[in-house]
């Protein structure tokens, strides 16, 4: 035993003991890089209905409609910071395809790749622009008044804005993983928030660059996303269906388009810095968003070791809206793992459809402060 | 008089000779007469002495020569001498504060390398020495800074001012950028020390493994909860906020240089652009607005 103590003669032999099992596996290893990987993500077949400059609309046809499947199409509305393609990452594991198995019409917004050009545009081009005109357009494709909208992660927060502006436009609300009260110390993304000057950022930089918000996701866990992570690479290297997921996940997390920069500036400072979505003072183009105007029937789902966006950042929602209809749950995962985990994913789709169930075909016939629908 | 002055050049004397000497040759000079080469060996017909430039020629060593007299005095010599005496103790004044704060900074270097040996501090942040992480900025604010904050002069001004502004913000990137990474760093070093603080422990338990994971497991956890710690510190969240403004302000400096070399090429800048992609904007908006309104 060393002087320190710790054994490192018995570690030594065990490493040497190793040595045969390590050289086999090493040579595996290189056979796996080597060979043919199948990587490719977002493979579920799908096609674009509808672009608004760079901003397209997704649309999964379900193969299987049976009589008690949701008639109400749903609009996935993704964050604008990394891809939409997260939700069908890998066969086995995608929430697209899960929709789809259950007979709903999908339809998910790809926001592309904001260049220097789209510096100027806010969140009211995104909320009252963009995302109005692909609602009007499901709503005139399928002769329906309403729609059942999904939000994720910002695109969740971006939601709750349209839900309030446009009540009469969503059907049925689910915000999943969604920041809507930003005054908490539980996530270090809030509290580092609060230092920076937006304003400057973006004088300089136009837009708010992937590469720089990735840089800032990775320092949130430098010892796990920058060590670990790839230690874990290292040691399952051998492993070609763990080499392909690995890759897979590689190929989304790095794949983040530009924010763009008035975008980000007034997301920072509205809703990181003064809080007004939550404290009902937030104006979104001119206009007040009143979430007492939000009466349509609510799920709010949210992971309970979510870094990112802690519970205590989505769990105030539910008080503070006007539907009596709503309904938080909380699940035993993380930011990303609640939608491509294998556990939650006999949890998370499963448990928004038969919520969508219960509510489709229902019609909303008592008003609430007149902003209710028929 | 002793060897050592006998060899010591008396500045009087060699500047006398020198005035003296380059009189003459010019003067010698202006004799000549004017004739390019190849040109015919013919009278002048104006009948004036020398031509155009022997005119000039002569009227510049009238100058010089009232210039040279005058340098000629020995109280000029003298003076002029005195002034060239002075400059090496100039130019140490100027050295020396800065040699002091490069060694004031190395000194403070020291000592807390020496610190960060003896404290391992665990799990705590608050001994950082804050002075190190400022040093080189403030020495750079004292010493350097203000060579490219000398006010500029002429035509030229407003571009060479552009010019320092992007070395100084340059500059400023870097120092901010050093005191970030020396931040980030920090964990490294106190994990280190708790790791062995740890083995020591375990070692008097009996309980330690022989299993390389388990170390490295243990080693993991010890780092992953200091950058957490560390991370929720103003000195972090300092150096943070400081290294995005320095990032963000040496880009418009880059920026705003660029666009001056830019418009020598008429090619069109950032900036330019800029106002195109604003009135597109504004353009795309009002026509979504009267879009809506026909539609409904």
């Amino acid at each position: 035993m060393s002087k320190s103590g710790v054994p490192v003669d018995l570690i030594l032999s065990k490493l040497a003991e190793d040595t045969g099992k390590t050289q086999g596996r090493a040579q595996k290893a290189y056979e796996t890089l080597l060979g043919q990987l199948e990587t490719g993500i977002a493979q579920t077949p799908f096609e674009f209905v509808f672009q608004d400059d760079r901003v397209k609309l997704k649309y999964y046809q379900p193969e299987n409609r049976s009589d008690d499947s949701v008639k109400t199409p749903l609009l996935v509305i993704y964050a604008l910071i990394n891809r939409e393609t997260m939700l069908d990452l890998q066969p086995g594991r995608s929430v697209v395809r899960s929709f789809l198995d259950s007979g709903i019409d999908l339809y998910m917004i790809d926001w592309g790749y904001p260049t220097e050009k789209d510096k100027y545009l806010t969140l009211d081009d995104h909320i009252n622009g963009y995302i109005d005109n692909m609602v009007d357009f499901i709503r005139a494709k399928h002769k329906i008044p309403s729609i059942n909208i999904m939000g994720i992660c910002m695109g969740g927060t971006m939601s709750i804005i349209y839900a309030a502006l446009h009540p009469n436009k969503v059907k049925n609300l689910i915000t999943t993983v969604t920041p809507s009260n930003f005054d908490t110390d539980q996530g270090l993304l809030y509290t580092w928030m609060k230092g920076i000057d937006p304003g400057n950022v973006i004088k300089a930089y136009g837009n708010m660059p992937g590469d720089l918000m990735n840089f800032g996701f990775l320092l949130l866990n430098p010892a796990r996303l920058m060590i670990d992570k790839y230690v874990g690479f290292m040691e399952n290297a051998d492993n070609k269906d763990f080499v392909e997921n690995f890759i897979r996940m590689e190929k989304w997390i790095f794949d983040s388009p530009d924010v763009p920069g008035e975008t980000f500036k007034q997301f920072i400072t509205d809703f990181y810095q003064k809080n007004l979505l939550i404290q009902n003072q937030l104006h979104i183009g001119g206009k007040f968003v009143d979430l007492k105007k939000i009466t349509m029937p609510l799920l709010n789902i949210y992971g309970k070791y979510d870094h990112l966006v802690p519970p205590e950042s989505c769990e105030l929602l539910t008080g503070r809206v006007g539907s009596k209809d709503t309904e938080d749950v909380c699940l035993e995962t993380g930011h990303i793992g609640i939608y491509v985990s294998s556990k939650t994913q006999k949890e998370f789709v499963p448990k928004i459809v038969s919520w969508l169930k219960q509510r489709d075909g229902v019609k909303r016939t008592k008003k609430r402060n007149g902003q209710g629908e028929s | 008089m002793p060897e050592s002055d006998k060899n010591k050049l008396d500045p009087l004397t060699f500047f006398d000779a020198w005035i003296r000497s380059m009189s003459d040759l010019w003067s010698d000079m202006g004799q000549f007469p004017y004739k390019p080469q190849g040109a015919q060996d013919t009278p002048d017909k104006s009948g004036s002495p020398s031509p155009r430039f022997g005119r000039y020629f002569e009227s510049s060593m009238n100058a010089w020569q009232a210039f040279a007299s005058a340098l000629n005095k020995p109280e000029t010599i003298t003076s002029a001498y005195k002034g060239i005496e002075t400059l090496p103790e100039l130019l140490i004044k100027i050295i020396r504060p800065v040699i002091e704060n490069i060694s004031g900074m190395n000194q403070q270097w020291l000592s807390q390398m020496e610190k960060t040996g003896k404290i391992s501090g665990e799990y705590r942040f608050d001994q950082l020495d804050k002075d190190v992480l400022t040093i080189f900025s403030r020495l750079y604010d004292a010493e350097f800074r203000k060579f490219l904050n000398i006010p500029q002069l002429g035509l030229t001004r407003e571009y060479q001012e552009r010019i320092n502004r992007f070395f100084d913000q340059y500059n400023l990137l870097q120092s901010a950028m050093a005191e970030f990474l020396y931040i980030l760093i920090q964990p490294f070093e106190k994990t280190h020390a708790i790791f062995q603080e740890k083995l020591a422990d375990l070692s008097k338990k009996n309980e330690l493994s022989d299993d390389p994971k388990f170390y490295y497991q243990a080693w993991l956890k010890i780092l992953e909860r200091e950058y957490m710690l560390l991370f929720k510190t103003p000195e972090y969240l300092s150096a943070l906020a400081k290294v995005l403004n320095a990032a963000a302000q040496y880009k418009s400096a880059r920026r705003e240089m660029v666009n001056d070399l830019l418009r020598q090429f008429s090619i069109p800048s950032s900036t330019d652009i800029e106002g195109v992609y604003q009135d597109l904007h504004y353009l795309k908006k009002r026509l979504r607005i009267i879009e809506k309104k026909i539609n409904n």
